[in-house]
C-alpha cells in the first residue's frame, strides 16, 4: 500500500496549510525519514518526512507550490519500488475504513461514497479522500443528538424555558409588582391581582394580598355568618370561581334532585300589566313559606347541619360573565311589590356585574329558572354551604286530566319543578314534603297572595 | 449521648475510624506526637505511631501530592491542614489531580482523601489564618465539601467522610471548636448532601452555613417573640448541597435569606439562589437575599474583623428586610 | 532456577522487545498525528526507550508508576497493549483510560500505571505517596516517578524528594534529562548543569546513567529498587537521554534551541541501535532472531492500529460519569 503524504496538522488549531516546496521530484527515490517537501501552517515552515522508503509520485491533482489548501489534503504517495508497476497516482484504490477496497475512478467523484459523505466541500472533484478527511467524517457520523450531560445536573435551565412565550410581555405602566407566588395564588383563586393593592416593598403584591383578597372573595359566598368584609377591589374572574365552587360542592355535597309539576294556570294569570312580577318574586315568596315551616331546608352544612335565622334566598341569573346569584334578604319580610323591585334592581346590577360583596354573599336557599329556554326539568347544582335550590321549568299548556272519574281533561300550564338538595343535611322524604308544600302553595295561590294583591 | 466538644466530637471518629481501618493515616505539621495544633489527634500518636501519625514539613504542596499518590495505591490519608489557608499551596496538586482521577481513570481509581482545617473568622488571626474557600471546592466536579455546625454533626460527618471514596474536605469554624453539644455515642453517620431543618417555620426560611446556623437560630428565637417564624435550615454539605429540602422550605414560606459568613461573589448563597430561581421560581414571594461577610481579605484588628461579618443584629435586619419585601 | 546466561537472554529480549515497540508504536502515531487521526497533543518518546524499558524491567504490576506528558513509553514498558495505547490517542472506547485522557492521561491502575499527567511536577508527589501506601501496608512496592530534567527547577521535585527521603519511602525518581524543556535548555533553566548530585541535599542517594544505554539504566534502577524495597529509602536516577522527534508532533525538530547537527549526532547513540550492537556482541540473540523480532513487532502495531482505528467512539451518554465514586 502506497504512503500517503498530507497536509499534515501542526498544531491543534491548524485548518490549513501551503504547500511551500517540493524537496524531492516527483519520482525521486525517497528513504524513510527523509524530508520530501515543506509545508507552511499557522506559525512555521516545517519540513514534511516521509515514514517510509520508497519513489515519490505526485499525482496530477496535488496542490501547485505556493497554493494554501486544507489540512489532510492529498500532496503525494511513496510508493514501494515493486508497486511501481502498478501504481498510477492518479487512479488509486480507496480505502473506506470498513476493511473493503472501493474503487472510485476520478470521474466518479467521491460524493456517491458513503463514508465521505459531506466531504464535497473539503476535497477537490477527482480526489481521494485522505484519512484525515475519512476520520472527520467518521467522526461526525457519530455524532448523535442525544444530550451527553443531559440527566448529569450539568445543563441548565428547566424544561419551561421552552415552553416560555418566544415575546416577553413588558409590564404596562399601571401594573403593579408581583410576587412569582403571588401569581400563582392568583391565577389559581382566580382573583384579578391588576386590581389589588400589593403590601410588599414599593407596593409590591405578594402572596398575602392576594390570600386575604381570595378570603374576602370566599366569605362572599360563604353563608350568613362567614366573615365577611367589604370587597375592596379584588375583582374576581367569575368563570374560575364558578367552575371552583361548582367544582367542590359536586365534590363535596350530595347532592339528591327531585322532580314535580305544579299546576300553575291561576298563579300566571294573577298578575298582569307592566308591574307584572316575575317567576322569581312569585316563587321567592312561595319558597319562603315552605321554607319557614321546614327549617332544615333553610340550613347550611358547616361541619355539620346548622340551621339559619333568616331566609335569604339567592336567584341565579345569567350575565355576560357568567351565572351569579344576588341575595334576597328576608323575603318573608317583604311584601310581593318590594321582592319584585328588589329583583328587578339586582338583576340588572348582577348585568353590569356592578354587585357588591354584600349583595351576594349570605344566602340560605337559591332558586334558578331555565324556564325561558323551554326547560322542563334538570338538576341545578347546590349552592353549598346552602341545602337546597330549586330549579323552575318553563310553565307551559299542556293537556292534563282534570277529573279521572268522569274522564275531564283541560289545558292547564304547567310548571315543572326540580329540588336538587343535600343529603348530608336532609333526608329524602322530609325534602319531598318540601317539595310538595310548595307545588301546593303554587297550585293554591290565593293562600299567598290574596285574591286582589 | 454524651457532651462534647466539637473538636472531641471530630476526633471520636477518628479514633474509632482508626481503629476500624488501618490503612487511614494523618498527615500534618503537628498531627503526629504534639497531637495537632487544634488537638485533632491528642492521644491517636501513642496509640498508632509516626507512620499513622505523621508529622510534615511545612510542604502543602508536597504531602498534599503524596497523599494523592497515597489514595491512589490502597491507603486513606488524612491531612491536616490546621488552616484551610494552608491549602491553596497545594491548590494545583488538588484541582488538577486529587479531584480528577477517578473520571481520568475511568472509575478505575479511587481518592479516598479527607482534607480537614479550621475556617473562619474571628480571633483577629488576620489574613493568612482566617480564609474559608469552600465555594471553590464546591465548585469542582470530585470534591465533597463538608461544614459541620455542631458537636454531633462534627462526629457524624467526619465518620461519613472517614468512608468516603471521594476526596472530602472537612472544615471547621473555629469559634465553634469548643462549642458543647449532645454527641450520639457508637458509631455515628451523618450521610452527606442530607441538610438539618434545625428550627421549623413558616414566615422565611434562613439557609445558614457553619458558624451562621447558630446566628439564625437566636435570631429566630428573638424574632419569635415578634410573632414571626423562621425555619432554619443547616445544608451541612455544601457538595453535595440538598437543594431539595432547601425547595421544600421555600415552597412552604416563599421566601429565603442564605447567610454564609464567606464572600458573595460566586458563592454557596449564588448557587442556592439560581437553583431555587430555576426550580422554585413560582414558590418565591419575595427576592431572594444573601447576607455575606465582606469582599474584603480578613483584617487583624477586633474593631475592623468584627465590621466584616454578618452579626445576630445584621442577620435580624436581613430578616426583617426580607418579610417586608 | 535459570542459568545466568538464561536470564540474560531473557531480559535482553524483554528489553529489546518492549524499545522496539514503543519505537514502532511512537512512529505509528507520528504518521496517525499528520493523518489527523489523533485529536489533540501527541509527545512522543523516540529516542528515550532505553529509561523505561531499563526501569520497568525490575518492576511488577504492584509497583506504582507516575509518568509525564511523554508517556507512552513508560505506559508501553508497565504493560499497557499498544492497541490500547493508540485507541486513546484516537479517542476510542477501548483506549487505556476509555477516551477520558488521550495521550497525556494514561491510565491503567490495574497494571500500576497510575496515570502520565499534562502538568510538570505532580507526578514526583504522588510516587512519594505511592512509597507511604507500600510503607504503612508492609506490601514491598515501590513507587516510581518518571519526569524530565524541566520538573527538576519545580517546587515539587524539591517537596517530593525530601518528603520520600524524610520518611524512608521507597520511591525512585528517574529524571529523563533530554536536555530541554520543551524548548528551553536545560542550561538556560539552571545554573547547575547536574541533577543527581542534587540528591545529596536530601540525603539519599543520586546516580546519573547513559539513559541510551538500557543495560546501564537496568542495571541503576534494579539496584535503586531492591534498595527501596528492602527499607532503604528512596534514590534519585538521573538518565541522560535526548528525544530524537520535536517536542510535540507538529513542532520543528530543530528549531530556534538545538541543531541538526546536534540531533545527527543524539541518532547516532540510538538506544535501539546500541542495545542491538550489544546484543550481538554478547551474542545472546542473533541478527535473524532481531530482524523476526522487528518485523513480528510491526506486524503487531500495524494490526493494533487497524483495530484501534475501527474501534467504537465511547457513548456520549458516560460523559458525565465517574467524577465522584459514588452517585452524587
Amino acid at each position: 500500500m502506497p504512503y500517503e503524504i498530507a497536509m499534515p496538522r501542526l498544531g491543534w488549531n491548524m485548518e490549513e496549510g501551503t504547500l511551500v516546496e517540493w524537496l524531492k521530484q516527483d519520482g525521486e527515490k525517497v528513504s524513510q525519514g527523509e524530508m520530501v517537501c515543506t509545508i507552511e501552517g499557522d506559525k512555521a515552515a516545517t519540513d514534511v518526512e516521509s515514514f517510509e522508503s520508497g519513489i515519490l509520485k505526485i499525482p496530477d491533482a496535488s496542490p501547485q507550490p505556493g497554493q494554501t489548501v486544507p489540512v489532510g489534503t492529498l500532496l503525494g504517495y511513496v510508493v514501494a519500488e515493486a508497486e511501481l508497476e502498478t501504481f498510477d497516482p492518479n487512479q488509486v484504490p480507496v480505502d473506506d475504513g470498513s476493511g473493503e477496497r472501493v474503487e472510485a475512478g476520478p470521474a466518479q467523484g467521491i460524493a456517491s461514497e458513503p463514508v465521505v459523505a459531506g466531504a464535497e466541500d473539503r476535497t477537490e472533484p477527482g480526489r481521494k479522500p485522505t484519512d484525515y478527511e475519512r476520520e472527520r467524517e467518521r467522526s461526525r457520523t457519530t455524532e448523535s443528538t442525544e444530550p451527553a450531560v443531559g440527566t448529569a445536573g450539568i445543563a441548565t435551565g428547566s424544561p419551561r424555558e421552552q415552553d416560555a412565550p418566544a415575546t416577553g410581555v413588558l409590564p404596562e405602566q399601571d401594573t403593579p409588582a408581583i410576587s412569582p407566588r403571588a401569581r400563582r395564588a392568583a391565577q389559581s383563586g382566580g382573583i384579578d391581582w391588576r386590581s389589588l393593592k400589593g403590601s410588599g416593598r414599593s407596593g409590591r403584591i405578594v402572596e398575602r394580598d392576594v390570600l386575604e383578597a381570595s378570603r374576602r372573595h370566599e366569605s362572599a359566598m360563604d353563608g350568613p355568618d362567614g366573615k365577611a368584609t367589604a370587597a375592596r377591589g379584588g375583582q374576581v374572574d367569575l368563570r374560575k370561581v364558578i367552575a371552583r365552587r361548582m367544582a367542590e360542592a359536586h365534590r363535596t355535597t350530595a347532592p339528591v334532585t327531585l322532580h314535580t309539576e305544579a299546576d300553575v294556570t291561576v298563579l300566571s294569570s294573577m298578575f298582569e300589566g307592566a308591574n307584572r312580577p316575575s317567576w322569581y318574586d312569585l316563587m321567592l315568596k312561595i319558597a319562603a313559606i315552605a321554607l319557614a315551616e321546614h327549617p332544615v331546608m333553610n340550613a347550611s352544612w358547616r361541619d355539620g347541619v346548622a340551621l339559619n335565622d333568616g331566609i335569604h334566598i339567592g336567584i341565579a341569573v345569567d350575565t355576560a360573565a357568567g351565572v351569579i346569584a344576588p341575595v334576597i334578604r328576608d323575603v318573608p319580610g317583604k311584601s310581593l311589590k318590594d321582592i319584585s323591585a328588589t329583583s328587578k334592581r339586582l338583576i340588572q346590577t348582577a348585568q353590569e356585574t356592578k354587585l357588591t360583596l354584600d349583595q351576594i354573599e349570605g344566602g340560605t336557599f337559591t332558586l334558578t329558572n331555565l324556564g325561558m329556554y323551554n326547560i322542563d326539568t334538570f338538576t341545578p347544582i347546590i349552592h353549598s354551604p346552602q341545602c337546597a335550590i330549586l330549579g323552575l321549568g318553563q310553565a307551559a299548556p299542556r293537556v292534563v286530566v282534570i277529573d279521572e272519574a268522569d274522564g275531564t281533561t283541560g289545558i292547564r300550564r304547567i310548571m315543572s319543578l326540580s329540588l336538587t338538595f343535600d343529603h348530608r343535611i336532609v333526608d329524602g322524604a322530609p325534602a319531598a314534603r318540601f317539595l310538595q308544600r310548595i307545588r301546593q302553595l303554587a297550585e293554591a295561590p290565593e293562600s299567598v297572595f290574596g285574591k286582589s294583591d | 449521648m454524651t457532651e462534647k466538644t466539637f473538636t472531641e466530637a471530630a476526633r471520636e471518629a477518628l479514633t474509632d475510624a482508626m481503629d476500624a481501618d488501618p490503612t487511614i493515616f494523618v498527615v500534618g505539621e503537628g498531627a503526629g506526637e504534639r497531637g495537632g495544633n487544634f488537638e485533632t489527634t491528642l492521644g491517636l500518636y501513642e496509640k498508632h505511631g509516626p507512620v499513622r501519625l505523621c508529622d510534615t514539613p511545612i510542604c502543602e504542596r508536597g504531602f498534599i501530592g503524596m497523599c494523592t499518590g497515597a489514595a491512589m495505591t490502597g491507603t486513606r490519608p488524612v491531612v491536616d491542614f490546621m488552616f484551610t489557608d494552608f491549602i491553596l499551596d497545594g491548590l494545583g496538586e488538588l484541582i488538577n489531580q486529587t479531584s480528577k482521577m477517578q473520571y481520568m481513570s475511568n472509575g478505575r481509581l479511587k481518592m479516598p482523601m479527607v482534607l480537614r482545617g479550621c475556617i473562619g473568622i474571628g480571633h483577629s488571626a488576620a489574613t493568612h489564618h482566617s480564609g474559608s474557600y469552600y465555594p471553590l471546592f464546591a465548585h469542582i466536579p470530585g470534591f465533597r465539601v463538608a461544614l459541620p455546625s455542631n458537636p454531633a454533626d462534627a462526629k457524624g460527618l467526619f465518620a461519613t467522610a472517614l468512608q468516603s471514596d471521594d476526596p472530602v474536605f472537612f472544615m471547621e469554624h473555629r469559634q465553634l471548636l469548643s462549642l458543647k453539644g449532645p454527641v450520639p455515642d457508637g458509631e455515628h453517620r451523618v450521610p452527606f448532601g442530607q441538610a438539618a431543618v434545625v428550627r421549623e417555620g413558616t414566615d422565611a426560611t434562613i439557609v445558614a452555613l457553619t458558624v451562621m446556623v447558630h446566628h439564625a437560630l437566636q435570631v429566630a428565637e428573638e424574632l419569635s417573640g415578634e410573632g414571626v417564624s423562621l425555619e432554619v435550615i443547616d445544608p451541612r454539605t455544601v457538595a453535595p448541597l440538598d437543594m431539595e429540602t432547601i425547595l421544600e422550605s421555600v415552597r412552604k414560606t416563599g421566601r429565603l435569606l442564605i447567610v454564609d459568613e464567606t464572600f458573595m461573589p460566586c458563592g454557596i448563597g449564588a448557587e442556592i439562589s439560581a437553583h431555587v430561581t430555576e426550580h422554585g421560581f413560582d414558590e418565591l414571594d419575595a427576592p431572594i437575599m444573601r447576607l455575606n461577610g465582606a469582599h474584603v481579605p480578613t483584617p487583624y484588628s477586633p474593631a475592623l474583623e468584627q465590621a466584616i461579618v454578618p452579626d445576630r443584629a445584621a442577620l435580624a435586619r436581613a430578616v426583617r428586610g426580607l418579610l417586608a419585601e | 532456577m535459570q542459568s545466568d546466561a538464561g536470564e540474560r537472554f531473557e531480559l535482553h529480549r524483554w528489553l529489546y522487545r518492549t524499545m522496539f515497540t514503543i519505537r514502532t508504536v511512537e512512529e505509528r502515531l507520528a504518521r496517525s498525528f499528520m493523518a489527523g487521526l489523533i485529536h489533540g497533543a501527541c509527545h512522543t518518546y523516540v529516542g528515550e526507550e532505553a529509561v523505561a524499558a531499563g526501569v520497568c524491567a525490575s518492576l511488577s504490576e504492584d509497583d506504582a508508576v507516575f509518568s509525564t506528558h511523554r508517556g507512552h513509553g513508560h505506559a508501553l514498558a508497565k504493560g499497557v497493549s499498544p492497541v490500547a495505547l493508540i485507541a486513546e490517542l484516537y479517542g476510542r472506547e477501548t483506549g487505556v483510560s476509555h477516551g477520558r485522557g488521550g495521550s497525556m492521561h494514561l491510565f491503567a491502575p490495574e497494571i500500576g500505571l497510575m496515570g502520565t499527567s499534562g502538568i510538570v511536577g505532580p507526578c514526583i508527589l504522588q510516587a512519594a505517596g505511592a512509597g507511604y501506601s507500600a510503607k504503612l501496608l508492609g506490601n514491598g512496592s515501590v513507587g516510581v516517578a518518571f519526569f524530565g530534567d524541566g520538573a527538576v527547577g519545580n517546587g515539587a521535585f524539591h517537596e517530593g524528594l525530601n518528603l520520600a527521603a524524610i520518611y524512608d519511602l521507597p520511591a525512585l525518581f528517574v529524571c529523563e534529562n533530554n536536555l530541554y524543556a520543551t524548548e528551553v535548555p536545560f542550561s538556560h533553566a539552571s545554573r547547575n548543569p547536574e541533577v543527581a548530585p542534587r540528591a545529596e541535599n536530601y540525603g539519599i542517594p543520586g546516580v546519573t546513567v547513559d539513559g541510551n544505554d538500557v543495560l546501564a539504566v537496568h542495571e541503576a534502577a534494579s539496584r535503586a529498587i531492591r534498595r527501596a524495597r528492602d527499607g532503604g529509602g528512596p534514590t534519585l536516577i538521573e538518565a541522560r537521554t535526548y528525544r530524537t522527534r520535536p517536542h510535540a508532533e507538529g513542532m520543528g525538530l530543530t528549531g530556534v534551541y538545538r541543531t541538526e547537527e546536534e540531533v545527527a549526532a543524539w541518532r547516532e547513540k540510538d538506544p535501539i541501535k546500541m542495545f542491538r550492537s550489544r546484543i550481538l556482541s554478547d551474542e545472546t540473540m542473533t541478527e535473524s532472531d532481531l530482524d523476526r523480532m522487528e518485523s513480528d513487532i510491526k506486524s503487531e502495531v500495524d494490526e493494533a492500529e487497524q483495530e484501534a482505528a475501527a474501534a467504537p467512539w465511547p457513548d456520549r451518554g458516560t460523559a458525565a460519569r465517574h467524577a465522584y465514586r459514588e452517585a452524587p
